[in-house]
């Protein structure tokens, strides 16, 4: 667990602001459905400074607290921002770090969450 | 046309359905009136930040002996106030403290200790009043008796005995008070919804000091579950019968007498039960058998959840933490509104 984790549940203006980038994702299919990506083979893997996760069912501090426990322990994750009203994660990587859907989506349902999309912020943040 | 007479009907008939369902809910006697007279909130203090007396995620509140105990859970500690709010001392991260990264939430006191749940940690751990650390249990996450995933609260029968909401685990555990495990409520890891003692991320317990029944807040399940010291299964409420509804049509959970994940309880000194109703805002007050006596809330000023923990002086004040807006509130019964 690295020190320096960034604990801020709501409202967030990087968080918002990511938020709203992925909705446009969604909304133009750049961000990919779980269930197509868990299904495709090859389990391809993205780097990125962060990954932003959208989940069903973020309700209360005990859930982003979970969430950002089970992202902890995942290697390379430097911290996370939850926003509980958009159910939305952003997940802090060190550079140079690749999750595949498969690891998000195991680590999503491991904190007793459905993974609705994820989308990588690449280097240099937006 | 056609299709929008159909459409009609189909709304018609939603509607009607609708009407139906409120009608039995109310006719069968589940949304009942309050008995007693609201709290009003008589102080307040706090605020967001990390200096004393300031919190970030205030989920956890106990009183006992004169002093105010609120786990401060982002700022890794619990803060000891006076029961005015005046900041006295906190316990820390530190070898005779908290563990590192800490998140205590729930907090209970049982007679002269605080129990205190480290969800981060997986760890029970217990305090002198005056935040000696007297014993660390669990604090590796696993599924064995005694282990923990992520405890949201723990407090202790009259005879020693640690009763603990093992969140992840979706189970209550009962401890030797050195930890040793004596029984368990519920099935390891498997949610159960409908049947007493099965759970649903079980987040907080309280014991009643007067027959050592442990109340059970069921959160994701919207119920109060209540078993007796052995364990066995004694009631359940919180809509229609306790059953759980599913959150898509539990549109009713902000009735009296409901809930819409409770994530604290606390025992007063009459033996009612407080629970705090943190996606309704509010706390509701129970009978020890379950009847409804009355609610209380004041919507936050900041976004987010005005209730987050609940706890109850000898004298019958209520002591409420607000996540929204990082502070802790004092409620008394029948009293004016500023004084």
């Amino acid at each position: 667990m690295s020190s320096n984790l960034r604990h801020r549940v709501l409202n967030m203006p990087r968080i918002a602001f990511a938020s709203a980038l992925l909705v446009l994702a969604m909304t133009f299919g750049a961000a990919f459905p779980a269930q197509a990506a868990t299904s495709t083979p090859a389990q391809q893997a993205w780097p990125a400074d962060a990954y932003v996760v959208s989940v069903d069912g973020l309700a209360c501090p005990f859930c982003a607290y979970g969430i950002e426990k089970q992202f902890s322990h995942l290697p390379g994750v430097t911290g996370t921002d939850v926003n509980l009203a958009s159910g939305v994660i952003m997940v802090h990587v060190k550079p140079g770090t690749r999750f595949d859907q498969a690891q998000i989506t195991q680590t999503v349902k491991q904190a007793g969450f459905t993974l609705k999309a994820v989308m990588s912020q690449p280097a240099g943040g937006y | 046309m056609r299709r929008i007479v159909r459409w009609v009907a189909i709304f018609g008939a939603g509607l009607v359905g609708l009407l139906a369902v409120a009608a039995l809910v109310i006719g069968f006697g589940f949304v009942p009136s309050a008995k007693q007279p609201p709290y009003r909130r008589v102080a307040s203090w706090g605020g967001p930040g990390s200096a004393p007396g300031q919190f970030d995620g205030p989920n956890g509140i106990a009183v006992a002996d004169h002093r105010v105990y609120v786990a401060d859970s982002l700022n890794h500690r619990i803060q000891i106030f006076d029961l005015q709010g005046h900041f006295l001392s906190a316990i820390a991260v530190g070898p005779q403290g908290l563990l590192p990264q800490a998140r205590p939430m729930n907090l209970n006191i049982a007679g002269d200790k605080l129990y205190v749940g480290d969800y981060w940690n997986d760890a029970v751990q217990v305090f002198t009043l005056d935040g000696r650390l007297l014993r660390t249990l669990g604090g590796q996450q696993g599924s064995a008796p005694g282990q923990f995933r992520a405890p949201g609260g723990a407090s202790a029968e009259p005879d020693g005995t640690i009763a603990v909401a093992d969140f992840y685990n979706q189970r209550v555990q009962m401890l030797s008070p050195q930890g040793r495990f004596i029984r368990q409520i519920g099935i390891t890891g498997h949610k159960g919804y409908v049947a007493g003692g099965s759970f649903n991320y079980p987040m907080d317990v309280a014991v009643s000091p007067s027959n050592g029944h442990v109340y059970v807040a069921d959160g994701y399940n919207d119920r109060i579950q209540v078993f007796d010291r052995d364990g066995r299964f004694l009631r359940m409420w919180g809509g229609p019968f306790g059953l759980h509804l599913p959150a898509s049509i539990n549109f009713l959970g902000g009735l009296r007498g409901w809930f819409r994940t409770p994530t604290s309880v606390a025992i007063g000194p009459q033996g009612d039960v407080f629970v705090a109703d943190q996606e309704n805002n509010r706390i509701q007050k129970f009978t020890a058998d379950g009847r409804f006596l009355t609610a209380f809330d004041q919507p936050p000023r900041a976004p987010g959840y005005g209730v987050g923990a609940v706890a109850v002086t000898a004298d019958g004040d209520v002591y409420v933490t607000d996540l929204a807006d990082q502070h802790v509130e004092r409620w008394q019964q029948g009293m004016p509104a500023h004084r």
